[in-house]
């Protein structure tokens, strides 16, 4: 096996993710939905939240802690709303249903959202709000998560996920805005980059066991926490914990599923993950005629890329613009995929008994 | 404001006589009766839980404001369009209080009948305190997001140099049964404006991250900010490498509800195509959402009060400094200033005294 990173073409890509999770058991109609939804991520540069997760989602599965073929159910429904059970299956098809039911409601009624409970991870956040923005609605969605690795500010101990938002607003001439963020400082997968490549953290992302900030990017998976968004009291960090705690009231409470800081979070319902979903879509066009809403964004965006730059070669971007550059480039070269990725899925292909088109 | 709080003494008053100040200016000012107490009522809560920078300090610059018709006080609020789930309303270029209270008000009655609802206000200007209308949908059982824009850029986005933002502040509030309302209500920037001030007035080092100076680098000198001399403020993050440009996305997000749902001026245009005399042409959004819609296994609201306790009783870097949640330090002080009453620096009486003047109308902070 060579050192080199391979790239692929992202069918390819999306064929080899089908086949992992057809082989750990998960039915068609489900499968289709979550390769597209995880290749997606994929060719836009979100590596984190597409095949790399194969390995986890396996671990999952063989654990019995989701459960693949979990029948998706419609618990209430209502003109505006709904709240659907994912049956601890991962989050993908349901999260996409969710939407799905959303953008239909909101179509006719003007705004609607859609609720989720006893779900898993669903991927990238912002894939869901940019289904809204693709029929020209507004669309926002939020996800309790599996493990409380996130400090309150003046907290000494992790109490939140990583609680992400997205919000997706639809546009004529640019690609939608589309803001999908961690309401942590950083991705934890970015202390991981840290650690591999035996670098120490900026001050700020991580705090130890007793709160302090450390920096040392090899102690940190032995018990160290990531700051909630600031940082520091100083810089912030009670505002990235109010909006990680926001997070949770949407993804967690309004969808009764259980809290991440709960000592049986994950553990009251067997083959369930217990995690949460919420999406809201509205449709500009109640309030103003149709087309003015994107006019007013595709405005906000040009000015902001308009904006003098501090360095020359960095341009000023708008959400989303880094991952649609990223789109675009690898449109032509392929999705890398690295050496160890590569090893570690053709290990599990020969395990599960899926064909392996990655040589 | 606590530059005006100068060397002279502080003096106490009751947020009932706070009203009655604001009242008493405000009907000088010329705005119509039924939006007094209102106003007086949204102005008056700020400074009963210590938001000292968005109650009766915004006196003097309210004054300036009508009398420079920036805004039009008795300009008449009116509802655009409506459906059972949305309401477009005109603030009529005046004070964005009743604008924003009628519109919460909308939002409120909406989403009991139907599960939810979004009001948005355009043509409108200062509305207060954004927590305030977010808690008053969770008074009524409902969870509350609101929005606004804001006139003064001060906010440059991430890897830019010149500003295009205003603090551009979002609130998000829950109800609960036996904790204090879950109250959030946050600038999308590192700190207020006020703080930096703060600063720049005790001659004190700004902390890394809070401000940039006019070549965009970071800078620990208040005065390239205050004295206008082309500095920013950062958006929540601080800099890059700590997040800066969730700040910058959160502060866009922020831009867009308010202005693009209702059609009032995003502050980022340089043009003055969309100047309306005697108006600031701000936007709000609101949002409210009627949990009991999903009616969950759990109670909502006991889920909601479960989290507020797990996340206090989290073990603190510093004993003497407990964890809290959002809302809890603005419920403490309110609190304590039932007690004490609300305090007043002597700078701030000054300035209000003198508006009073001008206005030939009673001071009562005497």
């Amino acid at each position: 096996m060579s050192n080199e990173i391979r790239h692929y073409p992202a069918d390819v890509i999306e064929k080899q993710t089908a086949a992992f999770l057809s082989s750990f058991g998960m039915p068609d109609d489900y499968v289709k939905t979550t390769a597209m939804i995880m290749t997606d991520s994929d060719k836009r540069g979100i590596d984190t939240h597409g095949i790399a997760c194969i390995p986890n989602y396996r671990t999952r599965a063989k654990n019995n802690w989701i459960t693949l073929d979990g029948e998706i159910t419609t618990v209430r429904n209502n003109p505006l709303t709904a709240l659907l059970d994912a049956g601890g299956g991962l989050g993908y098809p349901v999260a996409h249903k969710a939407m799905s039911i959303a953008i239909e409601k909101a179509q006719k009624m003007g705004l609607a959202s859609v609720a989720v409970r006893n779900s898993a991870h669903f991927g990238a956040t912002g894939y869901y709000t940019r289904m809204a923005a693709a029929e020209g609605l507004v669309g926002f969605a939020f996800t309790s998560t599996s493990a409380p690795r996130v400090v309150p500010a003046l907290a000494a101990e992790g109490r939140l996920g990583t609680n992400p938002i997205a919000f997706t607003a639809p546009t004529k001439r640019n690609k939608p805005f589309n803001l999908d963020m961690a309401t942590s400082t950083v991705a934890s997968g970015k202390i991981r980059n840290k650690a591999v490549e035996g670098q120490p953290l900026p001050e700020g992302w991580a705090v130890d066991e007793n709160g302090q900030p450390m920096t040392d990017a090899a102690e940190y998976f032995n018990g160290a926490n990531m700051t909630s968004l600031g940082g520091t009291r100083e810089l912030g960090s009670h505002k990235g914990y109010g909006l990680g705690s926001m997070v949770e009231i949407l993804g967690a409470c309004l969808t009764g599923s259980s809290l991440v800081m709960s000592p049986n979070h994950g553990k009251r319902t067997p083959g369930s993950m217990e995690i949460g979903h919420f999406f809201i879509a509205i449709d500009p066009t109640f309030f103003r005629d149709k087309g003015a809403f994107e006019e007013t964004t595709d405005q906000l965006i040009d000015d902001l890329r308009a904006t003098q730059r501090i360095d020359a070669d960095q341009p000023v971007m708008v959400a989303g613009e880094p991952e649609d550059m990223i789109e675009e480039e690898r449109a032509k070269t392929g999705i890398p995929i690295p050496p160890g990725l590569r090893e570690k899925l053709k290990t599990l292909a020969a395990e599960t008994g899926a064909e392996f088109y990655l040589d | 404001m606590a530059e005006l709080g100068g060397e002279g003494e502080v003096k106490y008053f009751s947020e009932e006589t706070l009203r009655e100040q604001i009242s008493v200016l405000m009907r000088a000012w010329g705005m119509p009766e039924d939006y007094i107490a209102t106003t007086a009522k949204a102005m008056a809560d700020a400074d009963a839980c210590g938001i000292d920078t968005h109650g009766i300090s915004m006196l003097p610059p309210y004054f300036k404001r009508q009398r420079g018709k920036l805004i039009t006080i008795d300009g008449p609020v009116t509802i655009v369009n409506e459906t059972p789930v949305s309401a477009l309303i005109d603030g009529g270029g005046g004070l964005g209080y009743v604008p924003g209270v009628t519109a919460t008000k909308l939002a409120i009655k909406k989403a009991k009948e139907i599960g939810m609802a979004s009001t948005v206000v355009r043509n409108s200007a200062h509305f207060g305190a954004t927590g305030y209308y977010t808690r008053m949908m969770a008074d009524e059982g409902l969870v509350g997001i609101a929005t606004t824009s804001a006139a003064l850029r001060k906010v440059a986005p991430t890897f830019g140099k010149d500003p295009k933002f205003s603090t551009n502040p979002i609130a998000f509030a829950a109800p609960t049964k036996r904790n204090k309302t879950f109250s959030l209500d946050m600038a999308t920037t590192t700190v207020a404006g006020g703080k930096v001030r703060n600063k720049y007035n005790e001659n004190l080092p700004l902390p890394l991250g809070w401000a940039n100076d006019a070549d965009g680098n970071p800078t620990t000198d208040a005065t390239v900010v205050i004295e206008e001399q082309g500095g920013t403020q950062t958006p929540l993050g601080g800099t890059r490498e700590l997040g800066s440009h969730k700040g910058y996305g959160l502060a866009a997000m922020v831009e867009i509800l308010s202005c693009a749902f209702s059609g009032a001026k995003i502050m980022t245009s340089d043009s003055d195509a969309q100047a309306t005399p005697g108006s600031m042409d701000i936007g709000h959004f609101f949002l409210a959402i009627d949990p009991k819609i999903f009616n969950p296994d759990i109670p909502f609201e006991e889920s909601v009060d479960q989290m507020i306790d797990d996340l206090r009783a989290s073990t603190p870097v510093d004993p003497s400094q407990p964890v809290m949640v959002a809302g809890e330090p603005e419920d403490i002080m309110r609190d304590e200033r039932k007690e004490t009453g609300i305090p007043i620096p002597s700078g701030l009486r000054g300035a209000i005294e003198d508006v009073c003047r001008e206005s030939n109308t009673e001071f009562l902070f005497v």
